[in-house]
């Protein structure tokens, strides 16, 4: 992570605020608190803001704003960042069943990495991680995987993965929102919807939530499912606020 | 004898807005989708803004019409449908020139033109600019799907179930109350019409990572080249294809992917750049410059084999260049609501 964030133009009504070179929980969780922080400002002239890994991008009308004053404003806001500024995230706990048909990749994950299978599940179950959201509404991508699961993707990418598919790419774990092309290495899949139009809240998981895996068998995958496609059971029970 | 339907818009609206049925779709033409401004404040949950490709030509036409900068429209890629009227009405088609016709009879570009009841409104192939945007009194009506009627169709939302047009669609477009007799057949004036051409110049803002590439392989390519349009180019993207751009030799291939605005130009490892539009977040590739807003609809207009060439220019420029736009839009919008404008038909 830099020491104080870089700020790049992204064209003539956008800035990048850039906290790191990589990928890090440390650098996710400082745009996070800058993403709150500005928010708070509700400065006239900032229109969006979209976090990503390890950069903000920032929208701003060129016409009511002056770039150096903001850029002030955004050196002070970083500096009076406290690591206490808390976030509003969720808790968020999602089944899956592991393995089977509805996680084919699961034995190459495991031999890759010289585990069993039991171990790996294990291990996926082990952690709480940090939500960041991809470029599909609803798919997290976590940060906080196990040095012992990193497992590259897939040389080709599958055409289409299965809706709700849990897979590990590289160091990462997600959450498949959509049927959709991709390269992750697949190990399994929850009964409940990432994303629902019809559905409050919409997505499952927002960015910054804290998500935590719960193994179920195929019995209470199917009960599960049933409940929650059929009855419309609300999605609320997995998420508690933290 | 057509029996209309009227219903109650969807949208959620302080006034209550009544629309009706405006238009039967014959034939769809090439690729027909329902757009407007765009789908904001939702990129952060992976929501693309979607919305008409050329800002311009579509702020135009509803500008003539009157109305709101914002009324959805149709916006028509290469080769433009077949609609009848089912309601009278007033239109502006404006972008692209796709030859329109009412009843077979040619009708002019960026012109109100009053359409009756029964009328054939027919579009043909365009012989310059990519795509037309057909602005309808009252603008179209379709449900606002997260603050927006734009169609996105990898999220299947907005538009006519976030599709494009298909044959026995029926277009409602909001009643208007107001009499704007005035505006019937108003003309752009001729400053305010766009000139598509090829090689386009388009300015840029460098960056964010104009520091991955290579001076002379990389930088200075990407300025003294031309580069053409590929057929693989859609509302996500326009690729581009030229002289490998190269990424300095220390540099990685990728990053971590983020968002950036439709115009970012972005390098993959095989160094033929990507300008990303409206319908995609973002990307992994290093981005080597901007495309400017004032000269985003220039690449819009584009077809596959047209070619550009890129000039940098600084913000504080690229500024003013909007801000002198603005002044522009203004003039217009006075122009037309003085009602000084040219009536060249009716």
């Amino acid at each position: 992570m830099y020491r104080q964030f870089k700020m790049l133009l992204c064209g003539d009504q956008a800035i990048s605020l850039e906290f790191g070179e990589g990928i890090s929980l440390e650098t996710g969780l400082r745009v996070q608190r800058m993403l709150h922080a500005i928010k708070e400002l509700k400065k006239p002239g900032i229109k969006e803001l979209v976090p990503c890994y390890r950069s903000l991008l920032i929208y701003y009308d060129p016409l009511l704003v002056d770039l150096k004053l903001l850029e002030e404003e955004f050196r002070r806001v970083e500096n009076n960042l406290s690591e206490n500024n808390v976030i509003q995230a969720k808790r968020v706990k999602i089944p899956v069943l592991y393995g089977g048909e509805f996680g084919p990749d699961i034995g190459y994950v495991a031999d890759y990495n010289g585990l069993s299978i039991d171990d790996v599940i294990d291990l996926h179950l082990k952690p709480v991680y940090i939500s960041f959201n991809g470029f599909d509404p609803g798919t997290p991508l976590l940060l906080g995987l196990p040095k012992e699961l990193h497992t590259p993707r897939l040389e080709t990418p599958r055409l289409s993965v299965p809706k709700s598919s849990v897979a590990i790419g590289g160091v990462q774990t997600c959450v498949y929102a959509y049927e959709r092309p991709g390269g992750w290495r697949i190990i399994g899949r929850t009964p409940l919807r990432m994303f629902d139009l019809e559905r409050k809240p919409q997505r499952l998981v927002d960015f910054g939530d804290q998500v935590r895996f719960v193994r179920i068998d195929e019995k209470e995958y199917f009960e599960i499912f049933d409940r929650v496609e059929r009855e419309k059971e609300p999605v609320s029970k997995y998420i508690e606020k933290s | 004898m057509i029996e209309l339907n009227v219903r109650k818009s969807q949208s959620l609206s302080i006034l209550k807005k009544v629309s009706i049925e405006t238009f039967l779709v014959i034939s769809p033409g090439w690729l027909t989708t329902v757009q407007d401004r765009g789908r904001f404040e939702h990129q952060g949950e992976g929501v693309p803004i979607s919305g008409v490709l050329d800002n311009y030509a579509y702020r135009v036409g509803n500008i003539l019409l009157g109305q709101s900068e914002d009324a959805a429209c149709l916006e028509i890629t290469f080769f433009g449908p077949k609609l009848e009227a089912l309601h009278d009405t007033l239109i502006v088609i404006c972008g692209a020139d796709t030859s329109p016709e009412l009843n077979g009879a040619k009708i002019p570009m960026w012109t109100v033109i009053t359409v009756r009841q029964g009328d054939i409104l027919a579009f043909n192939r365009s012989n310059n600019g990519c795509r037309s945007y057909l602005c309808v009194l009252g603008g179209i009506d379709v449900p606002e799907v997260m603050g927006s009627r734009s169609t996105f169709f990898r999220l299947k939302i907005g538009g006519l179930q976030g599709r494009g047009l298909v044959a026995g669609d029926r277009i409602f477009s909001f009643l208007i109350m107001n009499n704007i007799q005035n505006n019937k057949g108003i003309s752009l004036p001729k400053e305010f019409i766009p000139v598509y051409e090829s090689p386009a110049i388009i300015r840029v803002i460098w960056g964010p990572q104009d520091d991955y590439f290579d001076k002379k392989d990389g930088l200075k390519t990407f300025l003294e080249s031309k580069y053409r349009v590929s057929t693989e180019s859609n509302r996500e993207g326009i690729r581009l294809i030229g002289p490998p751009i190269k990424i300095k030799s220390d540099m990685p291939k990728s990053i971590p992917s983020e968002a950036f605005p439709r115009g970012g130009i972005q390098v993959p490892a095989g160094g033929q750049p990507i300008i990303i539009l409206n319908d995609s977040i973002g990307g992994g590739y290093a981005k080597i410059a901007h495309v400017i807003t004032s000269d985003l609809p220039k690449v819009v207009q584009l077809v596959p084999g047209d070619s550009m060439q890129f000039k940098p220019i600084t913000l504080p420029e690229a500024h003013e260049i909007l801000r002198e736009e603005e002044k522009k839009i203004s003039r217009l919008v006075k122009i037309v609501s003085n009602g000084t404008l040219m009536h060249t038909i009716d």
